[in-house]
């Protein structure tokens, strides 16, 4: 017989060993869950605010077992889940989606793209990138609205020193920003001129994902070398309740990351 | 083989049912009751789809105290429906069949459920099971009867149902002009459960409908989710909490309507916030995505969407408005 449902809704606990500031709405939490998990960069946990609800959030951290989810205060739930401290306990389940196809990128030049709070999941990317010493080059091309939104301010620059090309852009011209302005989808076309045999992963609000493949296809990329990742309201995360299918898609189950060329057809874009 | 048992069948197998440890359930005009003998015939379709029976709900999955968190075992208690209409036991074919993707709500009583499949005589006029081909004659469950006269006439379809009637002793094979009888009715059955347009014939044009045939379509859909909630293959669920004081309480499951407008709605946006796009999540899930998640379709032709919905929308007439050029 199979799991039922009610077994696989069941939180184990995590507790929050450190909450990071990252701008005035949005904390990075760090905590641990017991028993140990290996997520994969892409993917996301339900994480539970007791007797308030759940939500589907992705990995912004998987390093040395410990776990890091970056957390906007948009709602209820996450009203909760912003507002904790070290030694809060929350209810954890999980891994659960597909996650980026790191494998697809090896050897390659990676260009990734993140626009607002969708740096979280692939943050854990560019991780990765750097522990593994990849060989080939990876372009982060990052868009906030103003420059306080950028999350990992500290992190940036390290990456950079680890040889990641960060470049950076805001939306609207700022007093105190002296960099790039426009939107992050513009950076696009001149970073695919210095790659050599690209993969990109997306993620960002969806019109920006939207506008983001519309430029890729334009600059001659394959979409199937593009993946992006899609947000959908969610209550289980493996494929049970329903609420996050488009067309014959379930977002947690075939998704979060997906092919371009697939999405295309999926959302009719 | 088809048996001929007296008016005193289902007294018999439900007894029966019931010393083996089944809670035995009958659908009615109120829902599904449970029995301990014999019932009247049921509405072709009842109004309550079996889902409902085999997880109510609200349903506790998960007992919260503070930060601990307790897993609630669900009721396996084991379930036999009789009198359940062939549609509604294809029904929980289908779920069956999603159930090997991702388990369902009734996931955990599949396995020990008895069907006894009550044939239709009189489909009613929103019923196109015969279009779906799900019924009007019994194409899955454990037993299938038709009531003839004051008897029934019965068929084992499973190697469990034959060891019940074996055991309450039923094995008076038909009469010849009872199995005539009962050709002829299952005959005319199957005319009166066709729809013209039948739902299930138009998947390409469904495919290529556009933003004005599902206005035109759900004009009036007041997206209230009757059709959902009735539907008897809808396996979307909710999950809410409940509170018993300051910090204790727990999670209950709750079926769900695609109809509703919170159900896709998000904190950046709503990608089904207008009816429309609502109403064509419904019908183009049911009879065109189904078939690529799961190989079946999701529609048994009950015609409840339609028959229950309060502006005559549902299926039948979604699809007929919506390939209506």
């Amino acid at each position: 017989m199979m799991e039922t449902v009610t077994h696989k809704l069941t939180p184990v606990k995590a507790v929050i060993t450190d909450v990071i500031k990252e701008t005035e709405d949005t904390v990075t939490l760090v905590m641990r869950v017991s028993p140990q998990k290996t997520p994969e960069p892409g993917q996301f946990a339900m994480l539970y605010a007791p007797l308030v609800g759940e939500s589907a959030i992705s990995f912004s951290g998987i390093r040395d077992g410990v776990i890091e989810h970056t957390v906007r205060r948009v709602g209820k739930v996450t009203t909760v889940l912003t507002s904790l401290s070290p030694g809060d306990v929350i209810g954890w389940r999980g891994p659960y989606g597909k996650p980026w196809p790191m494998s697809e990128a090896r050897a390659r030049d990676l260009i990734v793209v993140a626009g607002g709070i969708g740096m979280a999941p692939l943050r854990p990317v560019i991780h990765k990138r750097i522990d593994g010493g990849e060989a080939g080059r990876t372009i982060l091309l990052y868009g906030a609205r103003s420059p306080d939104q950028f999350l990992y301010k500290k992190e940036l620059r390290e990456w950079q020193e680890a040889g990641v090309d960060v470049r950076l852009t805001i939306d609207k011209p700022h007093p105190s920003w002296s960099g790039r302005t426009g939107f992050v989808t513009e950076l696009i076309p001149k970073a695919l001129e210095t790659a050599k045999d690209p993969v990109a992963f997306v993620c960002g609000p969806e019109i920006m994902m939207k506008v983001a493949i519309g430029v890729f296809e334009k600059s001659g990329m394959d979409l199937s070398r593009v993946w992006v990742s899609l947000e959908r309201k969610m209550r289980c995360g493996f494929g049970s309740c329903g609420y996050c299918q488009i067309g014959p898609v379930f977002v947690c189950r075939h998704g979060p990351t997906f092919r371009a060329d697939e999405v295309r057809g999926v959302l009719g874009w | 083989m088809i048996y001929y048992a007296g008016s005193d069948f289902l007294d018999r197998v439900i007894k029966k049912l019931r010393s083996n440890g089944y809670v035995t359930y009958a659908p009615s005009e109120w829902g599904w009751i449970e029995v301990e003998g014999y019932f009247s015939e049921p509405p072709t379709p009842p109004p309550v789809p079996p889902k409902h029976v085999l997880r109510k709900t609200p349903s506790l999955i998960l007992r919260v105290k503070g930060t601990n968190f307790e897993y609630v075992e669900p009721d396996k208690t084991p379930i036999a429906l009789v009198g359940i209409r062939p549609c509604d036991a294809f029904a929980i074919e289908i779920l069956r069949r999603v159930s090997m993707f991702s388990p369902t709500l009734i996931t955990e009583k599949l396995n020990q459920l008895f069907m006894i499949v009550e044939e239709c005589p009189n489909p009613s006029p929103t019923c196109f099971c015969a279009d779906a081909g799900t019924g009007p004659d019994a194409k899955v469950g454990d037993i299938a009867y038709m009531r003839l006269g004051k008897g029934f006439l019965v068929r084992p379809l499973t190697e469990k149902g034959k060891a019940l009637l074996v055991s309450v002793g039923i094995d008076e094979l038909a009469p010849k002009e009872a199995l005539e009888a009962y050709n002829d009715i299952i005959n005319q059955a199957i005319k009166n459960a066709t729809i013209t347009p039948s739902p299930h014939l138009h998947a390409d044009k469904l495919n290529k409908a556009t933003w004005e045939d599902w206005e035109r379509a759900s004009k009036n859909c007041a997206g209230c989710g009757s059709c959902s909630i009735s539907c008897p293959t809808c396996f979307c669920f909710d999950i809410r909490e409940v509170h018993e004081g300051p910090d204790e309480g727990g999670r209950v499951v709750v079926w769900d309507t695609c109809l509703s407008l919170y159900f896709a709605a998000m904190a950046s946006h709503n990608p089904r916030e207008k009816i429309p796009a609502r109403l064509r999540q419904f019908v183009m899930h049911k009879l065109v995505w189904w078939r690529e998640q799961f190989g079946t379709t999701g529609c048994v032709g009950c015609g409840r969407c339609t028959s229950l919905c309060p502006f005559n929308v549902g299926i039948i007439t979604a699809v007929k408005e919506v390939i209506r050029k």
